[in-house]
């Protein structure tokens, strides 16, 4: 397939990005002066473009835009998904960040938001490894900025160039991962790399050379993704970023790399028609899922820090998510398959993550925001609604019933379990350990959550917390509060359009697929009839 | 289904009305508006869902009005069919013949219709759901009348009642309001639930709420255990209740279509037919634990007369609108289902008639107003049990209509009384109250005779049809609850002359000067005493033409719009009986009667105790049954939770706090590996990655 045979992409079908993007170029021109502590207008033209863009994104096909691919992009049901949780993230992201950098920075802090939203959009539509790496780019780069920029100390600085540093080292692998599997495809193109691939797995003994080198640009691009989502070993940038950047951007920093990274491994799994999640790739996810979520945990465990915590936490729960893609799209757990599942979390943990540190961010111990245990005990007695915001979003990455990070683990870990009963062979037995590990991990996990809820609920301090006074990222803390009650008690919401995103991951397999594989076989009877994405059945 | 006057979405926003209520106190109070008007977002929510059900129930009469003529020309044999949803009748024998049912109309008009709020949760990828649907049937509209009109009524009484004579409110005013709304929220969804799950939701709910209610002055020790002993006899009652729906899912699973949602109660009324008869004798007895905890029958009623430890408007919202009523509901809603269950049908009339009879003893030989009550309440609910197995479901549910009328104005006097006499509600402690307090007197007394039974008050109609139903269906069960109403008269008229008859006496606590309640508290009574009066005559027929007092027959209106729902119908033919009308007619005038004779003049010496004996203090301990209950559950319960407290202390405590030990250690050991140096970090990513291509090269 050449360029040349490419159609041209829809613009109309862009619009969201598009918006985005302008309104990141018109806050960064904005004089200097513009914006003001009392008049944030870098703000709020933010958030009136990413409002804009949801009604765009979801009242655009109504209008009559085409929704076709074009050169490296379509626009699925996944693509949908990420596009229209990112913005909904942003809007609260935005309301968290609205007073967060200093004034004079405030134009370039939010346009950099803007484009890092803008490369999460384009990440979920995109189908050729170009426009992936690009999309990819575009996320990690201004998140590197954001932290550096957030917060007037020595601290944020070194976060941000620690971060920098690594998170370039990761996209070095990636893109040698990426260029080692365009080199044994011949094509960018994910739909074209995947019938090859599915030609070259079909037969490895006739292709033994194609086949090492397809494993290993599969692996070294996983390895890349992995350092997104911050699991072990790529982890130890974790704690110093999220200690260094304000809270409101470690927030940031629970979602959307995190989602980048998981949409880009789905598409990347999807491409290998997840055939490669057997043999080496098998042991290698299941290794980094079993690390992450003990390592992380107990890494966690030690933190009076609450910002080290969560930044441990994110690991341990990146652990608990890849469960859900070495599953992939097959098994029936009570959410679906484990990559609904996995969207699911990723948005469930981001949220609450999210107004976690949005409530860290308004909190204020003489002067300095609050970040440590001893900081924010006797929370319930100052500030009653923000301790049981901050308690709320505890609760629901414990994991506890029924918060919706319960139902998340119920999904995750019961995908695993109903694709490990339907496989046999081996490979169910470590299923089923790693599944085990996962639990103990959830317990290891409450201890440090309790913690947090115990030091602001029960304890009391000498040094009265403080709140800062400003209505927007309490707004935001609210709007998550709110989100998570919702999918507690109408879970529906999210999972609906995560199992519709998840069933265009199973990629039109030939018939040809080899049986040995035995984690593809699960969903045989759905993917080797050839259906293409489309046609699974969706309970309506 | 066309609704009339309003969209099914109208009606569904029934419950919601006095949720909101309970938020916006909830909100109201945060924004420091006062706590004196905490009953006005309470009785406007809940107002506004009485409107809702008056219309639904109005709606739902026009729908189901019979072709040819209005509600009362109907002669006994042709009023409508039974509308049963489960199409196999050959088990429906036990019931009677079905002659009166007819066959043609059977499928005519659908029982109800669900109307389906939102998806809720997914059993997986074949379409099948548990949603958050409501089910409406005439029999949901006439719960939703007694539940919110009732409910109504008590909280205007309640926002007279928590005020001191000065008119300050008591500590937890708001409190109290919000926890009232809640639990009238609670019961509107156990009703509406259009499938086991909701069901079960408002079935907790409700329990919840009996709980922070009736524990509401929770510093004194004695309110904080009722509320511990009603939620826990509770829970015994719904775990029964969880299995049972279980039990259902289970049983039923082979059975569903593709797409249908296994426990709406349209699909399980569907296939109950299917089921085998032990499958459905085990679901239904399941079911039906649920039901003996929330209804307050044997052996788990122990709860209701503690219950009274709450404020008076709680027992009175427990005792007639909510609550107890629930047990009733959910067995005739149910009925499609237990009336496949021969043995199921005589465990509940087992139940009934001797429940009746056993808490009609121990109601004889009390002094506390309001545990006579208590007991006359446990009594009249095993009535209906009765009725519910005797095949006549309509009847049972027009006693449960026609007593939440006058036992909410019973307690609610009771409550006049007992707020009068500064608390004290001791019937040894006062008598004569009839000259200081003649309104609660007039209302009193009304309640007392529709209770008893007095002829044509509302306790008459409905509690002679349950006993004619009985009658025919088992001699000697309809026979005790014969004598069981001959003792309702009696204990009740002792109660009441004891209270108000005799020389005029008052404890200390009531003051000087006694007198009847503020208006506020009179007014509700007064619609209340017009209910008690009146609410019998909604279920009979009047037909011109059969003589004096002929003309009045059982099985009227109420019975007919009641019939076009789920409840499965027996063969009680409405004709006949008059025999049995006179003789329980003579019946309650006898044992008014004689307790005139014996209490008329409230004696200071009870001249029961004197003449029973050990008998009549068998009856005022009660049986001993809480005391058999402490030694044989909860003494060894207590024993068990002190082993494994113990356990838990020494045994399961060290091991944990040793493996607590272990992550620690390690994360110190780890710890060494985040010391902030970004070459560390590098490398170690790197020489992550080098291992995992290792293990990948290894394993491949």
């Amino acid at each position: 397939m050449t360029l040349a045979t490419y159609p041209l992409v829809s613009y109309a079908a862009l619009l969201p990005e598009i918006l985005l993007l302008a309104a990141g170029c018109i806050v960064l021109l904005f004089p200097a002066a513009a914006s003001s502590e009392r008049s944030p207008r870098a703000a709020w033209l933010t958030l009136l473009s990413l409002v804009g863009a949801i009604l765009l994104l979801e009242f655009g096909p109504q209008m009559g835009f085409s929704l076709d691919g074009g050169s490296g992009l379509e626009f699925g049901r996944l693509s949908f998904f990420v596009r229209l949780s990112t913005l909904i993230v942003g809007v609260i992201l935005t309301l968290v960040l609205w007073v967060q950098p200093d004034p004079r920075e405030q134009n370039e802090f939010f346009s950099m938001m803007l484009f890092t939203l803008t490369g999460l959009m384009v990440l979920g539509s995109a189908t050729d490894l170009v426009v992936l790496f690009l999309a990819l780019e575009l996320v990690s780069i201004p998140t590197y900025v954001m932290v550096a920029l957030s917060r007037q100390n020595a601290k944020s600085l070194e976060a941000g160039t620690k971060y920098f540093y690594l998170g370039a080292m990761a996209a070095a692998i990636t893109a040698y991962g990426f260029a080692l599997l365009y080199g044994v495809c011949g094509t960018a193109s994910l739909t074209g790399m995947q019938l090859r691939l599915t030609e070259i797995i079909a037969n490895p003994a006739g292709n033994s050379l194609a086949f090492s080198i397809a494993s290993l640009g599969l692996l070294l691009s996983l390895g890349g993704l992995l350092f997104k989502v911050s699991a072990v070993p790529f982890h130890f940038y974790v704690a110093d970023v999220y200690q260094g950047a304000a809270s409101a951007v470690a927030g940031l920093l629970g979602f959307v790399p995190k989602l980048a990274g998981f949409a880009a491994m789905f598409k990347i799994l999807a491409a290998c028609g997840w055939q490669t999640v057997s043999g080496g790739t098998f042991w290698v996810l299941w290794l980094v899922a079993a690390l992450s979520m003990t390592i992380g945990n107990i890494l966690a465990l030690r933190q009076t820090n609450i910002k080290r915590m969560l930044g441990f936490s994110g690991v341990a729960h990146s652990g608990y998510m890849l469960v859900g893609l070495l599953v992939g799209p097959h098994g029936q757990g009570m959410i679906g398959d484990g990559a609904a599942a996995v969207l699911y979390y990723t948005v469930v943990y981001g949220i609450a993550n999210l107004g976690a540190f949005a409530v860290l961010s308004v909190l204020r111990v003489r002067g300095e925001s609050a970040e440590t245990l001893r900081d924010i005990a006797g929370l319930l007695r100052r500030q009653p609604s923000l301790a049981l915001l901050l308690s709320l979003a505890m609760f629901t990455l414990l994991g506890m019933p029924p918060t919706p990070g319960f139902w998340g683990k119920v999904g995750l870990f019961g995908s695993a379990l109903s694709t490990a009963t339907a496989t046999g062979g081996e490979q169910q037995y470590w299923l089923i350990v790693l599944v085990l590990i996962g639990m103990v991990n959830t317990a290891i996990g409450a201890a440090y959550y309790l913690r947090v809820i115990a030091a602001c609920l029960l304890y009391e301090s000498d040094d009265p917390i403080d709140a800062v006074d400003r209505d927007a990222p309490r707004m935001g803390a609210v709007i998550c509060g709110f989100l998570t009650l919702m999918f507690m008690f109408y879970p529906t919401a999210l999972y609906e359009p995560g199992r519709a995103a998840s069933s265009e991951l199973i990629v039109a397999h030939s018939a040809t697929a080899p049986s040995a594989l035995s984690l593809a076989g699960v969903s045989s009877d759905r993917a080797i009839a050839g259906v293409p994405s489309t046609e699974y059945p969706i309970t309506p | 289904m066309l609704m009339a006057a309003l969209s099914i979405s109208w009606y569904a926003t029934i419950p919601f009305w006095p949720l909101l209520g309970a938020v916006l106190i909830g909100l109201l109070i945060t924004m420091r508006v006062g706590k004196t008007s905490a009953h006005q977002p309470a009785i406007l929510g809940v107002g506004v869902s009485a409107l809702l059900s008056v219309l639904l129930f109005l709606d739902l009469n026009a729908l189901h009005k019979p072709a040819g003529g209005g509600s009362g020309g109907h002669a006994a044999l042709d009023f409508p069919a039974v509308l049963v949803s489960a199409p196999g009748d050959s088990t429906m024998q036990h019931a009677g013949d079905a002659q009166g049912v007819s066959g043609a109309n059977r499928h005519a008009n659908p029982p109800g219709i669900t109307h389906t709020l939102f998806r809720w949760i997914s059993l997986g990828q074949n379409g099948e759901w548990i949603d958050f649907n409501f089910y409406f049937d005439n029999l949901t509209a006439v719960m939703m009348i007694v539940v919110n009109l009732i409910g109504t009524l008590i909280f205007i009484y309640a926002s007279g009642y928590m005020k001191d004579h000065h008119g300050h409110v008591e500590r937890g005013y708001e409190r109290f309001f919000a926890f009232l709304a809640l639990f009238v929220f609670s019961m509107c969804i156990l009703v509406l639930a259009g499938n086991f799950v909701v069901l079960y939701m408002g079935w907790e709910l409700v329990g919840l709420c009996s709980y922070l209610l009736i524990g509401f002055y929770y510093p004194k020790p004695a309110a904080a255990a009722a509320a511990k002993k009603a939620f826990i006899v509770n829970r015994i009652g719904d775990f029964g209740f969880a299995l049972g729906i279980f039990s259902l899912y289970l049983f039923l699973s082979p059975h569903y279509q593709p797409g249908e949602n296994p426990l709406d109660y349209e699909v399980v009324f569907r296939h109950a037919a299917k089921l085998e008869s032990w499958q459905v004798t085990t679901a239904s007895l399941l079911l039906l634990c649920g039901a003996l905890g929330k209804s307050a029958q044997f052996p788990l009623y122990v709860w209701l007369p503690d219950a009274m430890e709450g404020p008076t408007p709680v027992s009175a919202l427990i005792h007639a609108a909510t609550m107890v009523t629930a047990g009733v509901y959910m067995v005739a809603r149910c009925g499609p289902l237990f009336a496949y269950s021969q043995v199921t049908l005589d465990v509940i009339l087992f139940i009934g008639v001797f429940g009746a009879l056993f808490a009609a003893s121990m109601a004889m030989a009390q002094y506390d107003m309001k545990r006579i009550l208590a007991y006359s309440t446990m009594s009249q609910l095993a009535f209906m049990f009765a009725g519910l197995a005797s095949g006549a479901p309509d009847s049972a549910i027009f006693h449960l209509y026609t007593h939440a009328f006058f036992k909410a104005l019973l307690f609610l006097t009771a409550g006049s009384v007992m707020h009068s006499m500064g608390g004290v509600i001791d019937l040894r402690q006062f008598s004569g109250l009839r000259s200081v307090m003649p309104s609660t007197y007039l209302q009193c007394l009304i309640g007392c005779l529709a209770l008893a039974g007095f002829p044509l008050l509302a306790g008459f109609w409905s509690k002679d049809e349950i006993i004619h139903a009985t009658l025919e269906r088992n001699q000697l069960a309809g026979t005790l609850l014969l004598v069981t109403a001959f003792m309702t008269a009696y204990y009740t008229f002792r109660m009441f002359f004891l209270c108000f008859h005799g020389p005029l006496r008052t404890p200390p606590q009531a003051g000087d000067h006694p007198h009847d309640s503020p208006a506020v508290m009179l007014a509700p009574l007064w619609v209340l005493a017009l209910g008690a009066v009146a609410a019998g005559f909604a279920g009979v027929a009047f037909s011109p033409g059969d003589g004096f007092l002929g003309f009045l027959k059982p099985h009227g209106f109420f019975h007919h719009y009641v019939e076009q729902s789920s409840i499965v119908k027996g063969a009680m033919h409405g004709g006949g009986g008059y025999g049995l009308m006179y003789l329980s007619a003579g019946i309650a005038i006898a044992g008014i009667g004689l307790a005139w004779v014996r209490y008329g003049q409230a004696p200071q010496t009870d001249p029961d105790a004197a003449m029973l004996g050990p008998l009549w203090r068998l009856w005022h301990v009660k049986y001993w049954v809480d005391e058999i209950y402490e030694a044989i559950f909860v003494a060894p319960a207590r024993k068990l939770g002190q082993i494994f407290f113990a356990t838990d202390r020494f045994g399961i405590n060290g091991i944990v706090f040793s493996v607590a030990w272990i992550p620690r250690g390690v994360g110190t050991v780890l710890a060494l590996s985040q010391r902030g140096a970004l070459q560390g970090y590098a490398l170690g990513t790197i020489a992550g990655m080098t291992l995992l291509l290792l293990l990948w090269n290894w394993a491949r």
